[in-house]
């Protein structure tokens, strides 16, 4: 085999060889990441106390917000009627 | 219009009502309403000494199994902190003391100004404390430096719980106001439930109908207001600061489905100051600013001004 068979054959390996290692890289990389968000998730869940009602309730207000101007209109202009109530500070 | 039945009575230094669609049915409502409204004082009053949450102050530091009416009181003031991002803080009791707010509105009145200034302490920039509440399987932990306040939440919480269950023991209409906060249940008159929103007799006034399952609460800067050291004090406070919140707006009204969620709103816009309107226009809540020259400002669907009627122009 000549020199320049034999050097095409190592660039060849070399490639292969750099080819699994940045896979193997990769796929552990990965895992890894999988692996902390699943944890992550675990500890989001057990955790206790307030905090995760917070968070949840958190979401909810954020969604109200969204939901801008979709509430229904629980007042509405008055008949002038006597009226049964008053608001007012306390 | 079809007649209604109604009962009046004065507590916690406020005017409470309860008015029922069946005209009979008016003294079992405010019974109803009577017994819910002790059952909450008894379980979180911090002017009493026998309440719930008064005999275990000592004890809260550790954590302490506390009944389901005071952790149910806990839960709705950490939501209401929740929904207003901590505006509306139920650990500001430290600071209320502070500013000689440490009894019942109607004995603070009457209390001469020396002895209360003897009871007050320095006031200082604090840091918000309801994340550090912990309440778990009724179980509530309070950091030892903590002391609650749960006043204006309960009173809309009361409110809330005694419209529901009068509406469910009667199988009628009924509208509870506690001091000025409004929660309804059951079914509505024909006309709907006719509220006059209106702070202070000179304030502009506004009629509007309420419907069915919904509630209303205000908030003001004129009223429980009294002296300390000369300067002129109102109750609701900045938690950022623990001082009385600056006053931008005479009073807010807000309008929801629970007077627990309107009370933190319309509580909230007051220590928001002008904020509050992009605030609640963004979250699509309809409520009513009054500013201190008497202007009005409206936010969601809040009907139009009609011509103001003072309250002695009314015939209730």
């Amino acid at each position: 085999m000549s020199i320049r068979a034999q050097g095409k054959k190592l660039a060849s390996n070399l490639t292969a060889t750099v080819g699994i290692l940045s896979f193997g890289a990769a796929g552990f990389a990965s895992m890894a990441l999988w692996y902390q968000t699943e944890q992550a998730k675990i500890a989001a869940s057990n955790s206790s106390g307030i905090t995760g009602s917070i968070q949840q309730q958190q979401s909810n207000v954020s969604q109200n917000g969204d939901d801008s101007g979709q509430q229904p209109a629980p007042v509405t202009p008055s008949q002038n009627f006597a009226p049964q109530a008053h608001s007012s500070g306390s | 219009m079809e007649s209604i039945g109604r009962e009046d009575w004065r507590v916690w230094s406020c005017d409470a009502s309860v008015v029922v669609t069946s005209p009979t049915r008016a003294r079992e409502a405010a019974q109803i309403v009577r017994d819910t409204i002790d059952a909450v004082d008894a379980a979180c009053s911090r002017f009493r000494a026998d309440s719930e949450l008064m005999r275990l102050a000592a004890s809260l530091d550790d954590g302490v199994t506390v009944s389901p009416m005071l952790a149910d009181l806990v839960r709705g003031a950490l939501d209401c902190a929740v929904l207003t991002d901590g505006d509306v803080d139920p650990t500001l009791g430290n600071d209320l003391i502070a500013q000689g707010y440490d009894r019942d509105f109607l004995q603070l009145a009457e209390t001469p100004l020396q002895d209360r200034e003897a009871a007050v302490g320095a006031t200082r920039p604090r840091t918000p404390g309801w994340r550090r509440i912990h309440l778990q399987d009724g179980v509530l932990t309070v950091p030892g430096d903590l002391v609650l306040d749960l006043g204006a939440s309960a009173k809309a919480i009361a409110a809330d719980r005694a419209a529901a269950a009068a509406a469910a023991a009667l199988g009628c209409g009924v509208l509870v106001s506690i001091g000025g906060d409004i929660a309804t249940a059951g079914t509505e008159p024909a006309t709907g439930w006719q509220v006059l929103v209106q702070d202070m007799p000179t304030d502009p006034a506004q009629q509007v109908s309420l419907g069915a399952g919904s509630a209303l609460a205000t908030s003001s800067t004129q009223k429980r207001r009294w002296l300390m050291r000369g300067v002129s004090r109102h109750h609701i406070l900045d938690p950022r600061l623990g001082l009385p919140a600056d006053v931008v707006w005479r009073s807010v009204t807000v309008a929801a489905e629970t007077c627990q969620r309107a009370n933190a709103m319309s509580t909230a816009s007051i220590v928001r100051g002008f904020r509050a309107v992009s605030w609640l226009r963004q979250l699509g809540v309809s409520a009513r600013f009054v500013d201190l020259t008497g202007r009005v400002v409206t936010t969601g669907s809040w009907p139009v001004d009609s011509p103001a009627r003072r309250s002695d122009e009314v015939t209730a």
